[in-house]
């Protein structure tokens, strides 16, 4: 399957071949991963998101247009159930303190064991000034830095103009670069 | 920000990129998403008994039906592929949901002209 690009893989699924699916799967799973763990910093969500946003595009990839970007189609997928799952959480917190509950909130970026061991204050401080970001910023900035998007394919995925994304990354970086300074001291 | 600086963030954002999903999440997943993609049971080319079946309808009942069917002949015997029978089945969704707004209009209109 590695011949194929993505728009060939779907064409091959459309017309019922299902390890084609499989290949787009192996091909973007990784990426649909990062990016719903960035959005909802908790695993368990983003597992969640990462299924589901793979079963829309089973099921809807009748609509899928070639030449559109298979990856690009597939992040706005995942976007939108991360935030859709965001705004669920969030209900469910107000709700829950409401009720004067000590309900557990969504977690906040969790450092993987890796991280643990050679954890440094300077990464700490970069980790939680991230998850800080205003949403669209920590978007912006996981697709550019943790996947390594061109700004094109950012706007596509934000649905946003490209001079919008950089400026979007710009302020994101600046806000890290600031916490990095004052950690300095 | 300085050059010193902005380096130093991009490393920093390269060690904190998210860890991959653990293997045995990730199957869990495959194994999910592989129920949806191969229709669970159902085959990806079908005989005309097991598209009775998906249909929920007798298989003397198909004989209505087999001329609309999306169905191609393999050694004499009538076979449909499964992906071709969904399409088949959302296009007649399409046509009843069209008809039912149809339907909704006409009724609306002879109750405006007093019609019961």
């Amino acid at each position: 399957m590695t011949e194929f690009d993505d728009d060939d893989l779907v064409r091959m699924y459309r017309d019922g071949d299902a390890d084609a699916f499989d290949a787009l799967f192996d091909r973007h799973h990784a990426t649909a991963w990062r990016f719903a763990r960035a959005i909802l910093g908790d695993g368990d969500g983003a597992r969640e998101v990462l299924q589901e946003s793979f079963l829309a595009v089973a099921r809807t990839a009748r609509t899928y247009t070639p030449r559109a970007r298979f990856r690009s189609w597939l992040l706005r997928i995942v976007r939108n159930r991360a935030l859709n799952l965001l705004a669920a959480e969030k209900r469910r917190r107000e709700a829950l303190a409401a009720r004067g509950s000590d309900g557990a909130g969504v977690a906040a970026a969790e450092p993987s064991p890796a991280d643990h061991a050679i954890a440094g204050e300077r990464r700490e401080r970069v980790r939680a000034a991230m998850a800080a970001l205003p949403e669209s910023q920590r978007q912006a900035l996981a697709l550019h830095a943790f996947e390594r998007l061109k700004y094109r394919e950012i706007a596509e995925v934000l649905e946003v103009p490209i001079n919008t994304v950089k400026t979007l990354i710009r302020r994101a970086r600046a806000a890290l670069g600031k916490a990095l300074e004052d950690d300095d001291g | 920000m300085d050059e010193r600086a902005e380096r130093e963030l991009s490393a920093i954002l390269s060690e904190i990129r998210p860890a991959p999903l653990p293997a045995g999440e990730l199957l869990a997943v495959r194994r999910a998403l592989s129920a949806e993609v191969r229709g669970a049971g159902a085959p990806e080319v079908m005989t005309l008994p097991e598209v009775a079946e998906f249909l929920r309808i007798d298989e003397a009942d198909l004989g209505e039906i087999l001329d609309e069917l999306p169905a191609f002949e393999l050694a004499g015997r009538l076979r449909v592929r499964r992906a071709r029978l969904v399409e088949w089945i959302e296009h007649r969704e399409r046509t009843w949901r069209h008809a039912a707004g149809a339907r909704t209009v006409g009724a609306a209109t002879r109750i405006g002209k007093g019609v019961a």
